[in-house]
C-alpha cells in the first residue's frame, strides 16, 4: 500500500495539491486510541460463535419440532393465529438447554395456540451462489415501467392505470413518496424549512390534503387503510388515509418496520440494546424482544428479525407472523436483507463486505431462502437500491444510481435472461439549498 | 497463550491500525466511527486470517472491507432518504461529527470532502492520501479502473465547483 503511483506524482493542479495537503493535515496526527487487536479478536469470536450456535440451534430445533412444534411468542391476541394445540414456548426451549433460535420475550409468554411450521426451520447459507446473474447498464429507456412508481413529483399508479402530479410548494422539496392508500391518496414526505413533514396528497388532483407534524412514515398495513408514522417526539402512531390518528403506541422512542394484521413491528431507537417490540393494535399490548425487527411484508405475513445475541448481525431469521412468529428459515452470512419485493415473494438485499455491496443486489425466495438472482452492477458502476423492489411478470424492477449521480430504473428477469432500462437515467439535483437531493425515481410498494 | 496465527494477526494490527483508523476517519469524518469501522474490518479479517494471509494482501483486503462496510452504512442512509427515519438523523450525526479532529490548514475543503458521496470520497482518499494508482484503487474499491476515473473526476469537479462558490 506504500507504493507511490507514477500517475500521481506529476501534473497535479492547484486543487489536487491543496486536496492532498488538506487530507494529510487532517489525518497525519491521528492514531488509534488503543491497541485494536483484542477487541477485534473478541468481536470475530463472537461472530463465529454465534454463527455456529445458530446453525446448531436450527438443527436442534428441527429435531424438537417433530415432538413439539415450537412457537416464539404469543400473538394470539392479534387474531393472526389459527387453531392448534397449545405448544411449548421459546422459554421452555431455553431452559432445557437448547439454544434460542428465535426471539425471546422479556415478559412471561401466555399459553399460546400455535400453527407449527410445516417443515423444520432450516439454516441457509445466505452467501451461497445464486442461480443466475444479470448485469444491468444504463441507456435509453426501452419502455415504461410495468410497476407503480414515482418520477419526480408525478405518481404513476400503473396497477390502476392512474397518475397524479403532487403539489409541492416552491420553497420545499419532495423527500419520499411512500405509497398509496386504498382510496388512492398518496402518502409521503416533503422537506420544508429544514424539517421533514409527512403529507397526504389527493390521489386524483395531487393537491395537498393533510400535513402532519415532522416525522417518519414507514409502513402500510395489508389493505392499505392504515400506515405507521412516528412524529418528531418519536411517538409511534397509526394513521388512516385522512391523517387521523387511529392508535398511539404506549411507549415513546419506537420506529415501525412493518404492520402485519393488527401487529405493528417496531424497534426502540433510543436504546443501545437493540430491542424490538410488537404492538398489538387490537389489545394495545406491547411486547419486547431481544433483537431488532427488519423489513416486513404485510401480505406475505413475514418479518425479518435479527437477535441481539447474534453478534455483528451474523444471522437473521424470517418469521411467519401468521404462525406465532415461527421461524421459517435462518440466513447466516454477509447477506443483509433490505426489503421484501412488492409481492412478498422475494427478499432482496446486498452483501455487506468483501467486494459485494453496494453494486450487488441479491434476490432470495422468501419461502425458503433459495438464491434466485444476483443483479451485478459492478461492470457498469451501478449502485442498486434494494429498499423498494417490485416483482411482476417474472421480473424485478430496481432503482439504480451511477457514478455521475444519475438515477434510473432497471428491470431484470428473474430467470437471468437480462435487464432492460425502463426509467431513463437523470441527474439528481445536488445543489438544493438543503443539501439533500430529491429522488428522481421511486418504486412504490 | 496466544496461537501463532493470533500473534501474527496482532503484529499486523499493531503495525497498521493507525493507518487504517486514518483511512476510516477519512471515510466517516468521525473518530469513534473510524475506530468502530476499523475494528469491524479487522474482526472480519481475523475470521479469514489464514486465507487472506496466504494471499498476501491483508491491508488491501481490510481497506476494501472498510469501504464496503462504510458504503453499507451510507446505503442504509440512501434507503432512509426514502423513508426518512430517525436512524438517518443518528447516522448523519455520526458521519458529520462535531469531532474537530486534527487541526486543518483548509477546513472548508475538508468539509467539502466529507460531503462527497462515499465511493467518491473513498476514491479521493486512496488517490490523494494513500497515493495509490488507479489500478490499486480499483482493486481496493472492487471496481474497474474506468469507474475509479469517473469517481475521481466527479469528486474533483464537485470540489472545484464548491471551492469556487465559497472562496476559502
Amino acid at each position: 500500500m506504500t507504493e507511490r503511483s507514477p500517475d500521481q506524482q506529476g501534473g497535479r493542479d492547484e486543487v489536487e495539491r491543496r486536496l492532498a495537503e488538506t487530507l494529510h493535515g487532517q489525518l497525519d496526527g491521528l492514531n488509534a486510541s488503543s491497541d485494536l487487536t483484542a477487541p477485534a479478536i473478541k468481536r470475530s469470536r463472537r461472530l463465529r460463535r454465534n454463527r455456529a450456535r445458530l446453525a446448531g440451534a436450527a438443527s436442534a430445533v428441527a429435531a424438537l419440532v417433530v415432538a413439539a412444534p415450537f412457537v416464539v411468542n404469543g400473538l394470539r391476541e392479534s387474531g393472526l393465529t389459527g387453531p392448534g394445540p397449545a405448544r411449548s414456548t421459546i422459554a421452555a426451549l431455553s431452559s432445557s438447554g437448547t439454544t434460542t433460535p428465535a426471539p425471546s420475550t422479556t415478559t412471561p409468554a401466555p399459553s399460546t395456540t400455535s400453527v407449527p411450521p410445516t417443515t423444520p426451520a432450516p439454516t441457509v447459507d445466505a452467501d451461497a451462489a445464486p442461480l443466475a446473474t444479470v448485469r444491468p447498464s444504463f441507456g435509453a429507456a426501452a419502455r415504461s415501467p410495468a410497476v407503480s412508481y414515482a418520477h419526480g413529483t408525478t405518481v404513476h399508479d400503473v396497477l390502476r392505470d392512474h397518475q397524479a402530479t403532487l403539489e409541492v410548494p416552491a420553497d420545499s422539496q419532495i423527500g419520499a413518496v411512500n405509497g398509496l392508500f386504498a382510496d388512492g391518496s398518496v402518502l409521503g414526505t416533503v422537506l420544508s424549512d429544514g424539517d421533514w413533514a409527512v403529507v397526504i396528497w389527493d390521489g386524483v388532483t395531487g393537491a395537498e390534503r393533510t400535513r402532519l407534524s415532522t416525522g417518519t412514515v414507514l409502513a402500510f398495513d395489508s389493505d392499505r387503510t392504515r400506515a405507521a408514522y412516528s412524529d418528531s417526539s418519536e411517538r409511534l402512531h397509526v394513521i388512516d388515509s385522512t391523517g387521523d390518528v387511529v392508535a398511539t403506541a404506549p411507549r415513546a422512542g419506537l420506529l415501525a418496520s412493518g404492520i402485519i394484521g393488527d401487529v405493528v413491528f417496531a424497534n426502540d431507537i433510543r436504546s443501545e440494546q437493540r430491542q424490538g417490540y410488537t404492538w398489538n393494535l387490537a389489545t394495545g399490548a406491547l411486547k419486547r424482544f431481544d433483537g431488532r425487527f427488519g423489513p416486513a411484508h404485510s401480505g406475505a405475513g413475514l418479518v425479518v428479525f435479527r437477535p441481539t445475541d447474534a453478534g455483528d448481525d451474523a444471522c437473521f431469521r424470517i418469521l411467519d407472523a401468521t404462525a406465532q412468529l415461527a421461524v421459517r428459515w435462518t440466513g447466516c452470512g454477509d447477506f443483509s436483507p433490505d426489503a421484501f419485493s412488492s409481492s412478498g415473494g422475494f427478499l432482496v438485499g446486498g452483501l455487506r463486505i468483501d467486494g459485494g455491496a453496494p453494486y450487488d443486489l441479491w434476490v432470495m425466495r422468501s419461502s425458503d431462502g433459495k438464491r434466485v438472482l444476483r443483479v451485478d452492477g459492478n461492470p457498469s458502476g451501478l449502485m442498486l437500491n434494494g429498499r423498494a423492489v417490485s416483482d411482476r411478470d417474472e421480473s424485478i424492477t430496481v432503482v439504480a444510481q451511477n457514478a455521475d449521480l444519475e438515477e434510473g430504473l432497471v428491470e431484470c428477469a428473474l430467470d437471468g435472461s437480462g435487464c432492460t432500462v425502463v426509467g431513463a437515467p437523470e441527474p439528481l439535483d445536488t445543489k438544493t439549498a438543503s443539501g439533500v437531493s430529491s429522488p428522481v425515481w421511486q418504486i412504490l410498494p | 497463550m496466544r496461537s501463532d496465527a493470533e500473534e501474527e494477526f496482532a503484529e499486523f494490527v499493531r503495525a497498521r491500525q493507525h493507518a487504517l483508523v486514518r483511512f476510516g476517519y477519512l471515510l466517516t469524518g468521525d473518530r469513534m466511527a473510524a475506530e468502530d469501522l476499523t475494528q469491524t474490518a479487522l474482526a472480519r479479517l481475523y475470521l479469514k486470517w489464514d486465507t487472506i494471509r496466504q494471499a498476501g494482501a491483508m491491508e488491501a483486503w481490510v481497506r476494501r472491507v472498510m469501504v464496503n462496510e462504510h458504503t453499507s452504512w451510507w446505503r442504509r442512509a440512501w434507503r432512509r432518504r426514502e423513508t426518512v427515519d430517525f436512524d438517518a438523523t443518528h447516522l448523519a450525526d455520526r458521519t458529520a461529527s462535531t469531532d474537530p479532529g486534527p487541526v486543518s490548514p483548509d477546513d472548508s475543503l475538508w468539509q467539502h470532502v466529507l460531503r462527497l458521496p462515499p465511493r467518491q470520497r473513498a476514491a479521493v482518499a486512496l488517490r490523494y492520501y494513500e497515493d495509490l494508482s488507479e489500478a490499486q484503487t480499483a482493486e481496493v474499491l472492487g471496481c474497474s479502473i474506468g469507474t475509479v476515473k469517473s469517481q475521481t473526476h466527479r469528486a474533483l469537479a464537485t470540489l472545484r465547483s464548491r471551492l469556487a462558490e465559497v472562496p476559502a
